[in-house]
């Protein structure tokens, strides 16, 4: 049931991402887009309209597309990965404040540097922080961890938030601050091949990685001592987890801005559907989470004429589906 | 053979734990370890298992020094059944025994080698009709047979467990130790379990080794050493009044 439910999802992630190709303010169609490309591809003289949707789809849809996968899959897997080896279903980038202080390192880089690199490796270290700090406010009071890593991730949050405030509140009224306050509220209606190219290969990477990471993070799953008579090296196990699943978060927000929510609750839906074992759970979040987001991206950017920040929308969605699945897995039990 | 040698321990500076501590157990062997409260029993065991900061050339696997280990091949020599299990979240109990496949890959499904000795262990503990149950569903001592089961996919010679029976009722308890005992006399295994339950250690046979505050108190045959008079001792109870409140198990000898 499980190989059939990653099957079906990975199918319908391909469906999906061939059914929103066409979707958007320039009316084309899928053949269009396919004959288009086709004759770009072998060198043949283009029509004025096939000039022009080749240049829409290669320097707009593509990229934008591209991004919605990798920035979902990136939020929803990692959230996965968190849930497990801090063994808490309730900890997702969002609230460890992974999120907030990857943002509080790009808004550095973007204020102050202007440069995607720095701005990338800003994010990382910002995000890293935002997860320290949390830990670490968490052993201070090892009575109730669980609680004790919500609360930390709350504290963490809410100190990077005012951070990247600051850094509004210096931010250049006229352009800066209004960019600053648009990127945070997650939108993919910036994505270019520039920033993919800088951060996609890092995503992929990661994405990959930690999608085959099942078997490893079901024993981390079951706390350090278990694992390391299951053959692990937890400490060193649950830092590199921590640090990559971190990583590919951070370059979702250079991407994105803050997109709340898909991290928490992708993983919960997919928990309830096929069960908690990482070794599908971890692929299987990872593919909801690309056509979750891919398909509210294009909600987003179709249904109005003006476009709305996506991490709005996702938060509005998300919201309801929680409450489902929480009440669902309530009931079950 | 895990050969424990003059083996020291003390938490952050303070009084030693262990003290001193050596003694031997052979492939095949039951040992247990009976004492009072903090008398170092679970210390002994995070030591031989490698979980704490030990002393290098104390603790011999194989007559190679616990250091020499790196954790997989260490975890391919001693599985460990705790006496609190980690699952927060409802692994289903194939699930939960196929993860003592963990140490032979890491990456991708599992073999056919691994759903062989899944199976395998979940037919010698007798728990095969759980298989599809939820780990959390299941009562106490089902829980311990299938983190026992676990171990044995596991495919480790030596299984140590930390108070298998602790906080299980009476019915639970003969479950689990019936396994074991079946376990390593069919099969075999060698277990070294800490236990309050003198009872328990003389069903087992084997073994048993007293320890008292961090040091070894007795070691022997536990048909022989464990008596009224044995664990009196042990336990700084008053002499005979065990037997004047009527708290000796019939196994015990009255010696």
């Amino acid at each position: 049931m499980n190989k059939r439910f990653i099957g079906f999802l990975s199918v319908s992630l391909l469906l999906a991402l061939v059914l929103v190709m066409p979707v958007g303010r320039y009316p084309v169609t899928v053949p269009e887009i396919i004959k288009a490309l086709t004759a770009h591809i072998s060198g043949q003289t283009l029509s004025a309209r096939e000039d022009q949707i080749v240049l829409l789809f290669l320097t707009v849809r593509l990229p934008r597309l591209l991004a919605a996968v990798l920035v979902g899959a990136s939020l929803s897997l990692s959230g996965a990965v968190y849930q497990s080896i801090f063994r808490n279903p309730l900890v997702s980038p969002g609230i460890l404040g992974v999120l907030a202080g990857a943002s509080t390192g790009a808004a550095v880089g973007i204020v102050i540097f202007s440069s995607w690199p720095l701005t990338q490796v800003l994010s990382l270290i910002g995000g890293l922080a935002g997860v320290g700090v949390s830990l670490s406010l968490a052993k201070l009071y090892p009575k109730s961890p669980m609680l004790a890593l919500l609360v930390g991730g709350l504290v963490s949050t809410s100190f990077f938030t005012a951070v990247t405030s600051l850094f509004k509140y210096l931010a250049d009224t006229e352009n800066q601050l209004p960019e600053l306050t648009y990127w945070l509220m997650g939108t993919l209606s910036r994505t270019s091949w520039n920033q993919l190219l800088w951060v996609g290969p890092f995503m992929i990477l990661g994405i990959t990685y930690l999608s085959a990471s099942g078997r490893v993070v079901n024993a981390l799953s079951l706390g350090d001592e278990e694992a390391m008579s299951l053959g692990l090296n937890s400490r060193h196990e649950r830092l590199k987890f921590i640090c990559l699943a971190t990583l590919v978060c951070s370059c979702s927000v250079v991407i994105t801005g803050i997109i709340n929510w898909v991290g928490l609750v992708i993983p919960h839906v997919v928990r309830l559907i096929i069960g908690p074992n990482n070794l599908t759970l971890l692929p299987a979040s990872g593919l909801l989470g690309a056509a979750f987001v891919l398909l509210t991206d294009t909600v987003v950017r179709s249904v109005w004429t003006a476009e709305f920040p996506l991490g709005i929308f996702t938060s509005i969605i998300c919201l309801p589906l929680f409450a489902f699945s929480l009440w669902r897995d309530r009931t079950r039990r | 053979m895990i050969d424990i040698r003059s083996l020291s321990f003390a938490y952050y500076h303070g009084a030693d734990v262990l003290a001193d501590v050596s003694f031997s157990m052979e492939l095949g062997q039951m040992i247990s370890v009976l004492g009072p409260n903090g008398c170092g029993k679970t210390t002994l065991m995070k030591a031989i298992l490698g979980f704490l900061p030990i002393a290098r050339k104390t603790v011999f696997i194989n007559k190679n020094p616990l250091e020499n280990y790196s954790r997989t091949s260490l975890a391919k020599i001693l599985a460990y059944v705790p006496q609190h299990h980690g699952s927060v979240f409802p692994y289903t109990v194939r699930e939960m025994v196929l993860m003592g496949r963990t140490g032979a890959r890491r990456w991708g499904g599992f073999s056919g080698e691994d759903n062989q000795k899944a199976d395998e262990a979940l037919e010698l503990c007798q728990i095969t009709s759980l298989a599809d149950r939820s780990f959390l569903e299941l009562s106490g001592g089902q829980k311990q047979l299938v983190v026992i089961a676990r171990a044995l996919a596991q495919n480790s010679p030596y299984i140590l467990m930390d108070e298998p029976t602790s906080g299980l009722d009476l019915s639970n308890q003969v479950l689990v130790l019936k396994s074991m005992k079946k376990l390593h006399e069919e099969n075999r295994l060698s277990f070294l379990m800490t236990t309050h339950h003198p009872e328990q250690a003389v069903y087992l046979g084997g073994q048993v080794l007293m320890m008292k505050d961090g040091s070894v108190a007795a070691w022997g045959a536990a048909r022989q050493l464990t008596t009224s008079k044995t664990v009196e001792e042990l336990y700084s109870l008053e002499p005979g009044l065990l037997s004047e409140m009527g708290l000796v198990p019939a196994c015990l000898g009255r010696a």
